[in-house]
């Protein structure tokens, strides 16, 4: 499982996430997704399109620090799930309220809207 | 009708390899990539509530997993010899509308009620046995 952050020009904190997140794959990069999210306030984008498979843990990790960030007064939002991962997202409620999209200029705009 | 059979410890790092075993036998059952998914999905979140729920002292145990074929029909047995737990009897989450009201916990059994066809559970000789159906529509 693989992490990386960029820090595009507009402010916005892009996090990609490559790998499984499973719950061997959330053991991999719960300490470095924590820090890169939930240290300060900002928005930011996690990028979805490298995750094929997501099950529950990895749900967990990413609505703890979706709340961790809200309560900094960030914001967290998740851009173009495969259509499984999507279908997870819906089935647990977490695409309700925790947004998705599927282009970087309105992840953005969502994220900075905070 | 073709079955197979996989035992696991009580230890996460055993749910990589119930992974591996569904995969591996997929080359076989040559299920459609959504029921892939499906079976996987809820393997894993079942297994892992037996690794979070069954075992609350901690010693080392076995988690034997049965997968049968027939037709388009998986049939997924889980047995473990934990502590009573039946899953099934988890009321239905209800979904929050806010991240501030959004707990953490009860994902796993929506997503394996959802995932599955039908799902049965019994305790039998100091057993938790949860059956998993899934049936496919090929693609």
């Amino acid at each position: 499982m693989q992490i990386n952050m960029t820090r595009l020009e507009n402010g916005v904190k892009l996090i990609t996430l490559d790998g499984r997140l499973d719950m061997q794959g959330v053991n991999e990069i719960d300490m470095k997704f924590t820090g890169l999210v939930s240290t300060e306030k900002a928005g930011v984008v996690v990028d979805l399109s490298g995750v094929p498979y997501l099950a529950s843990i990895g749900i967990r990790s990413l609505l703890m620090n979706a709340k961790a960030l809200n309560a900094r007064g960030g914001k967290l939002v998740l851009l173009r799930p495969v259509p499984f991962v999507e279908d997870v997202l819906k089935t647990t409620g977490i695409a309700g309220i925790i947004p998705v999209f599927q282009e970087l200029d309105a992840a953005c705009t969502a994220a900075l809207s905070a | 009708m073709t079955c197979h059979q996989l035992e696991i410890k009580n230890q996460p790092q055993e749910l990589a390899r119930l992974a591996g075993w569904l995969n591996w036998l997929d080359m076989d059952l040559g299920l459609s990539h959504r029921c892939l998914f499906r079976l996987e999905l809820a393997a894993e979140e079942a297994v892992t509530n037996v690794l979070e729920y069954a075992y609350p002292s901690g010693e080392d145990h076995s988690i034997t997993i049965r997968l049968c074929q027939e037709g388009h029909s998986i049939t997924l047995e889980i047995q473990d010899e934990g502590q009573a737990y039946n899953p099934l009897a988890v009321p239905e989450k209800v979904f929050a509308t806010t991240l501030q009201e959004a707990e953490i916990g009860g994902l796993g059994i929506a997503l394996i009620r959802n995932y599955t066809d039908s799902l049965h559970y019994r305790r039998e000789n100091q057993k938790n046995i949860l059956t998993l159906v899934f049936h496919d529509v090929p693609e």
